[in-house]
C-alpha cells in the first residue's frame, strides 16, 4: 500500500533510505525546507519509505509577440503554476507506478491550491530522454531550448 | 539541480500560447478529475 506523507523527514532518514542524493542535492533540500522555499513529501511503500519529492510555487513567464510587428518593450505575461522540483524513487521501488502516484497527487493538490490561490498549470524539469512517465502523464515538453541537459515539461489544469 | 521558474521566449513562448489558448479534452478532463481524488484520498495534512 502506497501512503504519501505530509513533510517533514530528515535528511539523515533519507540518506537511510538510499535515495542516491548527492550532497549539493541534500543542502539544497535542507536550505529550501528551512527558508520555505519547497516542501518536502515523502511515498511510503508497505511502511517503508519509497520516494521524496518536492514542491514550490512558480510561474511561467512569457512575452506576448506581436506577429506582424517586432516588439521591443514586450510586456511577460506570468502565469502562475506549481512546481514539480525534485524527484526521487528509491532503486528497490521503481517500476511499481510510484512515479505516476506523484504526478496525480501533484495535479490533485494543485487543483486544490489553485481553488485558494491562482494556479493555473504545473511544470517540471526532467533531463532529456527521461519524459516518457510524464508524457504518459499528459504534459507537454516545451520546446524551449535545453539548459545542461534539461527540459521543460508543463500541463495546464483550466 | 532545476531552476525555479520556466522563461519562455520566441517559438517556445508561441507554442506555450496555443497550447494555452485551447480548451481541455474530456480525457484531459477526466484525467485531471481522478487526480484531484486521488490527492484527496491521500492527503494526510
Amino acid at each position: 500500500m502506497k501512503m504519501i506523507s505530509v513533510p517533514w523527514i530528515s535528511l539523515r532518514q533519507m540518506v537511510r533510505i538510499r535515495l542516491a542524493l548527492t550532497s549539493l542535492q541534500k543542502e539544497k533540500l535542507s536550505n529550501n525546507r528551512a527558508n520555505k522555499l519547497a516542501v518536502v513529501y515523502v511515498v511510503r511503500y508497505n511502511k517503508n519509505m519509497a520516494a521524496y519529492f518536492t514542491v514550490s510555487m512558480s510561474s511561467i513567464n512569457v512575452e506576448h509577440l506581436d506577429r506582424k510587428e517586432k516588439v521591443e518593450h514586450a510586456t511577460p505575461i506570468r502565469y502562475p503554476a506549481m512546481l514539480l522540483g525534485q524527484v526521487g524513487v528509491d532503486k528497490k521501488h521503481r517500476g511499481k507506478g510510484i512515479g505516476a502516484d506523484i504526478c496525480n497527487f501533484c495535479m490533485g493538490l494543485a487543483q486544490e491550491v489553485g481553488e485558494r490561490i491562482a494556479c493555473r498549470y504545473i511544470i517540471l524539469q526532467t533531463s532529456i530522454g527521461k519524459t516518457s512517465l510524464y508524457e504518459k502523464m499528459g504534459f507537454s515538453i516545451s520546446p524551449k531550448p535545453p539548459v545542461n541537459n534539461k527540459i521543460w515539461m508543463y500541463r495546464k489544469f483550466v | 539541480m532545476t531552476d525555479d521558474a520556466l522563461i519562455l521566449e520566441g517559438e517556445a513562448a508561441k507554442a506555450f500560447l496555443e497550447y494555452d489558448s485551447r480548451d481541455l479534452t474530456e480525457e484531459e478532463k477526466e484525467s485531471l478529475k481522478k487526480a484531484r481524488e486521488y490527492y484527496k484520498s491521500k492527503c494526510k495534512s
